[in-house]
């Protein structure tokens, strides 16, 4: 007759061996007994030794091995008398031979336990893991592998970070594959913006300004620079605010500029501490953002300049009319492609491509090598913007509160999908970083997403009351730096 | 209310609750393919826990007899370690072997909430610690080269420069 024990390999081995133990004082003194040579003397040694220390049930197995081992054919001979003494006790009818056969695996399971005093290094990995699964990814980069040979060689695989991801955050991520993908990176990236963002009130600390602040924001490390309606440049030094300080605030102004522009700066960008303005003016100017904010080079495009990019050796500015501005500082030099119909809203650029939103309802990427449009993104009766542009995803804000994402690997801007976030009104700032994806909207919120297909809700900031026209993010993907945010209404 | 009997590995029988030996799903597993009943009265063998370990665990287990079933998926939870209740927090003040012990107990035993608990435990004993007061607290042997240390130190450097 099968019994149901064999059924169940693994936990039916262990209650086998579990009857075995129980039995285990009887065969123990037999082994007492019948033993002559020195290395049971040995093994009943290292038993006594460990009963002071309370754990005698795990020693008893070594002798049970060194047994096996030693003599095999009076093992033999005890594991069938234990086992048929288990068999009638429990009133099970099962072939004592089979039981005898499946030893083998217990004898082969038994070779794991810790036959030492127990501590933390000896126990077995997945628990280990499961501990550990209860610190912070960062915490694990920067200190737990620092401990000994094991623990560092437990974290070094990407199958470690990446099972951690998929774990918590089980929708694709990321959504358009990455070449060297660092999942260890990534997922410190993502559990720490998680933990920062689903409750900013513990994390993050939100001021107001109330004044002369309107068009623009944009940060570089913890300078913060803004723009505005009444033609003010400011420059905050985020890094003097202190909330217990209710002065502090004004400290934080570290720059003013009443006469930076001549009408509404609506647009900027930095690059290397040098800073970009673009105005309704049709000026677009640059910063020394070292020495004070110093006025470096000003361009005069023909119309109001409602984006920018900057990069070492040029700018690019989306005109309102319909123009994609090229600036280079060295020169002073101003030319101009034109690719739209209508207005150019946004605007991002990487060394391969030039990408720009327009009203025309395209998204054009334009093929800097080749110094042609590389492709028309036609989006139906909506238009985009703002857009994010990085590792190899490109993301839309749009019109109606709906933002798609482009798989941009190879130079395929394919749509992956279009999702909506519950943004009530226009997309006005959107950004993708491998932590999380913001966006931010005239509907007066700010979301923080997952960066993942389908990105769910990490939280929804209402701390503005009007349209919220831009976004900032300084994201420290490789430094510790606290990633802020900041807007603008 | 039924009772079911363990026994330690050392040979230690203990009559409990049914409704509190299920908690570990290595012995609902067992008992149900025991096709166990109320008349039976053989003990249940646990090879795994010797008595003192047994008793620590059925003293848990009482005690958290009626609490709601743990959720399955992690799914999106916060790894909190903060949690611990009061009660568990002083049931754990134990030493590191003992801990321990119970940690492979609740593993075998497949009890999650007592896994958990005695995880979470541990963790707070490395959380926030540098890698020497980790070494200092478990005992562990410092058994990278120096070379290697010199190496994690020089990535230390350039990390905080960046």
């Amino acid at each position: 007759m099968q019994a149901p024990i064999f059924k169940y390999s693994f936990l039916q081995q262990i209650a086998y061996f579990g009857v075995l133990l129980v039995f285990q004082d009887k065969m123990h003194f037999t082994v007492q007994e019948s033993a002559v040579n020195g290395k049971m003397e040995e093994s009943h040694g290292v038993i006594s030794q460990n009963r002071n220390g309370n754990r005698d049930e795990i020693p008893q197995v070594d002798v049970e091995k060194e047994m096996v081992c030693e003599n095999v054919e009076n093992a033999d001979l005890l594991f069938a008398e234990n086992s048929y003494q288990m068999t009638t006790e429990r009133n099970l009818k099962d072939d004592i031979n089979n039981e005898i056969a499946d030893m083998d695996h217990i004898n082969e399971e038994n070779m794991e336990g810790p036959t030492e005093n127990l501590i933390l290094e000896k126990l077995p990995v997945e628990i280990l893991m499961h501990i550990f699964n209860f610190l912070d990814a960062r915490f694990i980069v920067k200190t737990l592998t620092k401990v000994c040979v094991e623990f560092e060689n437990m974290f070094n695989s990407d199958i470690y970070w990446k099972t951690r991801i998929s774990k918590q955050w089980p929708k694709k991520y990321p959504i358009v594959p990455e070449e060297n993908f660092d999942w260890r990176e990534a997922c410190i990236e993502r559990e720490e913006q998680y933990r920062q963002w689903s409750k900013p009130e513990e994390t993050c600390e939100h001021f107001m300004f109330n004044d002369n602040i309107f068009a623009s924001v944009d940060g570089e490390g913890t300078l913060l620079a803004t723009g505005s309606r009444d033609r003010y440049m400011n420059l905050l030094d985020l890094s003097k605010y202190d909330p217990d300080e209710p002065n502090s605030k004004k400290e934080v102004i570290v720059h003013t500029d009443p006469k930076a522009h001549k009408g509404w700066i609506w647009s900027f960008a930095s690059w290397d501490g040098c800073l970009a303005t673009g105005s309704w003016d049709t000026h677009v100017k640059t910063w020394d953002l070292s020495g004070g904010c110093a006025p470096v080079n000003d361009f005069k495009c023909k119309s109001a300049v409602l984006g920018l990019h900057m990069e070492e050796n040029q700018i690019y500015a989306a005109g309102y009319n319909s123009r994609t501005y090229i600036l280079d500082p060295r020169s002073g030099e101003v030319t101009w492609k034109k690719v739209h119909k209508q207005p150019v809203l946004c605007l991002k650029a990487n060394p391969d491509y030039i990408i720009t939103g327009s009203e025309d309802k395209t998204v054009v990427i334009f093929d800097r090598r080749a110094d042609e449009v590389y492709k028309t993104i036609e989006l139906e009766d909506t238009y985009a913007m703002c857009i994010s542009y990085s590792n190899n995803q490109l993301w839309i804000g749009d019109k109606n509160g709906q933002i798609h994402v482009y798989d941009a690997q190879y130079g395929k801007f394919e749509l992956v999908k279009t999702f909506d976030v519950g943004h009530a009104e226009k997309v006005t700032g959107i950004c993708y970083t491998p932590g999380a994806l913001f966006t931010c909207s005239t509907d007066s919120k700010i979301k923080i997403l997952e960066p993942n297909l389908d990105p769910g809700v990490i939280n929804t900031l209402s701390v503005h009351n009007g349209a919220v026209a831009r976004l900032s993010v300084q994201n420290g993907v490789t430094n510790d730096n606290i990633p802020e945010i900041t807007t603008n209404k | 209310m039924p009772q079911i009997k363990l026994q330690s590995s050392d040979g230690e029988s203990f009559e409990i609750d049914l409704e509190v030996a299920r908690q570990s799903v290595t012995i609902k597993t067992m008992l149900e393919d025991l096709g166990w009943d109320e008349s039976d009265d053989d003990p249940v063998p646990l090879p795994n826990v010797n008595a003192a370990i047994l008793k620590k665990v059925v003293q848990w287990a009482t005690f958290h007899k009626d609490d709601p079933p743990p959720p399955e998926d992690d799914e999106n939870k916060e790894k909190r370690t903060d949690d611990i209740c009061t009660w568990d927090a002083e049931f754990l003040k134990v030493d590191q072997g003992t801990l321990f012990e119970l940690i492979l107990a609740a593993n075998y035993l497949d009890i999650k909430g007592l896994l958990d608990v005695t995880c979470k435990t541990v963790a707070n004993m490395i959380k926030g610690k540098s890698p020497e007061e980790i070494r200092k607290t478990f005992n562990i042997k410092n058994d990278f080269t120096p070379a290697e240390e010199e190496q994690m130190m020089s990535c230390n450097c350039s990390a905080t420069m960046e």
